[in-house]
């Protein structure tokens, strides 16, 4: 069965995150109603820092911090790569334990916890950052995926049992150099003895409108940006769309890992899932 | 009046060190009796192996009475876990593994004997079970009955000040002669699966206690190759209990 490779640090899996920087991510984000007049750049770093932060609180145990994933963000605008600040600078992917050890700097920030009373209480907690929002330039969302292909086949090539890498793109607008069809299918093609590489989408939307999540057909939208995005998306693994079911997503056999219009809140959850280990050992 | 062994072994990929689970067992000292307990640290967790020895050892001691409300022995085991893994400083993010807490699932089996015979009680937090056996017949299986009620996110105890802890809880009678198989979950999640198919997986754990270690140790390996049973820390407590000795003349 596909997608069922044990996770460990003999066999780890992969995560690679392509972040679009161009100068249209200085927007703000979000509907009128959930707004925070934060820019779309911005937010998309937090949530990233945030799930990068989370992916390395999965994998520490009482002796540091285990190998079960290397961990790569590429960024594009007028350029494209690798995007990690600080000491990590330059490297398109990193074993988890080297990004525990080496975030660009750790801020302390406040966030709502559960009291364990049914209430919640404020608490600081440590936010490490390894990468800053950019926004400028272009969409070379062709040299975005020609570098993810680059980066990864040196990666299957290395882990040919390994369960497959996830590649998570996060956009808010067109390609400005050229249709992005072959090289998406091109990085797709990539896999291991478990599965193809997924490749999952994520438009972010600078207007109010309605939000399309998962779709297993022809997204029945005029947007041809929308279906372009919808057709090179991967079809979502059955253990990721029960996930998905459970948190309140309609995602029936064949729905694929694209998100139109999306809301942070939406972001949020879907990389949360995506990244969510069925079988880590 | 109980004779037992205990097999245990980490996850294939893991070293000694890094298995979770964790036993213990003692003379009941408030009674003629024998309290046993295992407990299996949360993968996601960190220093759950450390919680989950001190929540049997406590356990099999007497020192955490699981009736006791409100529940100030738990307090203090987890007063202690706290002293104990903050030590020595920690990075970012073991602080906030601490902070997120360290849980473990859990099982007792008190054994007691009175002039009119033997008693068994249990209390249990999660999907670790234990298997009551007369001769080949099942007499019960707790706290889950069938592979459909090993639930996919078990309850545990936590070590967080405060957290509830919902124990499930049964008792019956024993006698000399019976066995008790305490195991934890992917070895009970095996057990119930061969039962519903109609096989003898209780008979096949008799065996391979009597085998001893190697042959446990093999077989575990075997079935992990076969997909049979899940790639977790394992450990398997068998117990038979026994006539009380007559105590020696003063």
């Amino acid at each position: 069965m596909p997608y069922s490779a044990e996770i460990s640090r003999t066999n780890p899996s992969c995560f690679l995150f392509l972040i679009d920087q161009s100068g249209s991510m200085a927007d703000p984000w979000g509907s009128a109603r959930s707004a925070s007049g934060e820019s779309k750049a911005r937010q998309v770093a937090t949530i990233v820092n945030n799930l990068l932060r989370n992916i390395v609180l999965k994998c520490s145990k009482d002796e540091g911090v285990r190998n079960y994933f290397d961990v790569g963000v590429i960024g594009y605008c007028d350029e494209v790569g690798p995007a990690f600040g600080g000491p990590l600078a330059g490297r398109p992917l990193v074993p988890v334990a080297d990004l525990a050890d080496a975030p660009l700097r750790i801020e302390t920030r406040r966030r709502k916890v559960l009291d364990g009373a049914g209430g919640t209480i404020e608490q600081e907690v440590k936010f490490p950052v390894w990468f800053d929002p950019v926004a400028h330039g272009g969409t070379p969302m062709c040299q975005a995926f020609a570098q993810a292909r680059e980066v990864l086949s040196g990666w299957t090539d290395a882990h040919p049992f390994s369960h497959p890498p996830i590649v998570f793109h996060v956009t808010d607008g067109e390609s400005t150099d050229g249709d992005p069809t072959l090289a998406a299918e091109s990085l797709r093609h990539l896999g291991t003895s478990d599965g193809d590489l997924m490749l999952f989408n994520i438009h972010i939307s600078s207007h109010q409108g309605r939000e399309l999540s998962f779709p297993a057909q022809d997204p029945g939208v005029e947007d041809p940006y929308a279906r372009l995005l919808h057709g090179i998306s991967s079809e979502l693994p059955d253990a990721m769309r029960s996930h998905l079911e459970l948190e309140g997503y309609a995602a029936p056999p064949g729905a694929r890992g694209f998100i139109f219009n999306a809301e942070p809140a939406a972001l949020v959850s879907f990389l949360d899932i995506g990244t969510r280990p069925a079988n880590l050992r | 009046m109980a004779t037992y062994r205990v097999l245990s072994l980490p996850k294939a990929g893991s070293s000694v060190r890094e298995n979770e689970d964790a036993w213990s067992c003692r003379q009941d000292p408030g009674s003629v009796g024998w309290r046993f307990a295992l407990a299996d640290g949360a993968t996601e967790s960190s220093f759950a192996g450390l919680w989950a020895t001190m929540l049997v050892r406590a356990y099999a001691q007497g020192t955490w009475r699981l009736d006791e409300e409100p529940q100030w022995q738990l307090e203090n085991l987890r007063r202690r876990w706290l002293t104990v893994v903050s030590r020595r400083p920690l990075p970012w993010y073991a602080e906030e593994k601490v902070r997120l807490g360290a849980y473990a699932t859990f099982l007792g089996l008190a054994l007691s004997a009175n002039p009119h015979g033997h008693r068994w009680q249990a209390a249990a937090v999660g999907d670790t079970c234990l298997f009551h056996l007369r001769g080949a017949s099942l007499l019960a299986s707790f706290p889950c009955a069938s592979v459909d009620e090993l639930p996919l996110r078990p309850e545990a105890v936590s070590s967080r000040p405060g957290a509830g802890t919902r124990f499930l809880r049964a008792e019956g009678d024993c006698r000399s002669g019976d066995r008790f198989l305490l195991v934890t979950d992917a070895l009970a999640h095996w057990c119930l699966e061969r039962a519903a198919q109609g096989g003898r997986p209780f008979a096949t754990l008799v065996r391979l206690t009597s085998a001893g270690p190697r042959a446990f140790a093999g077989w575990v390996g075997t079935m992990r190759r076969r997909g049979e049973l899940r790639n977790d820390d394992v450990t398997l407590i068998a117990l038979s209990c026994q006539e009380p000795k007559p105590c020696p003349p003063s």
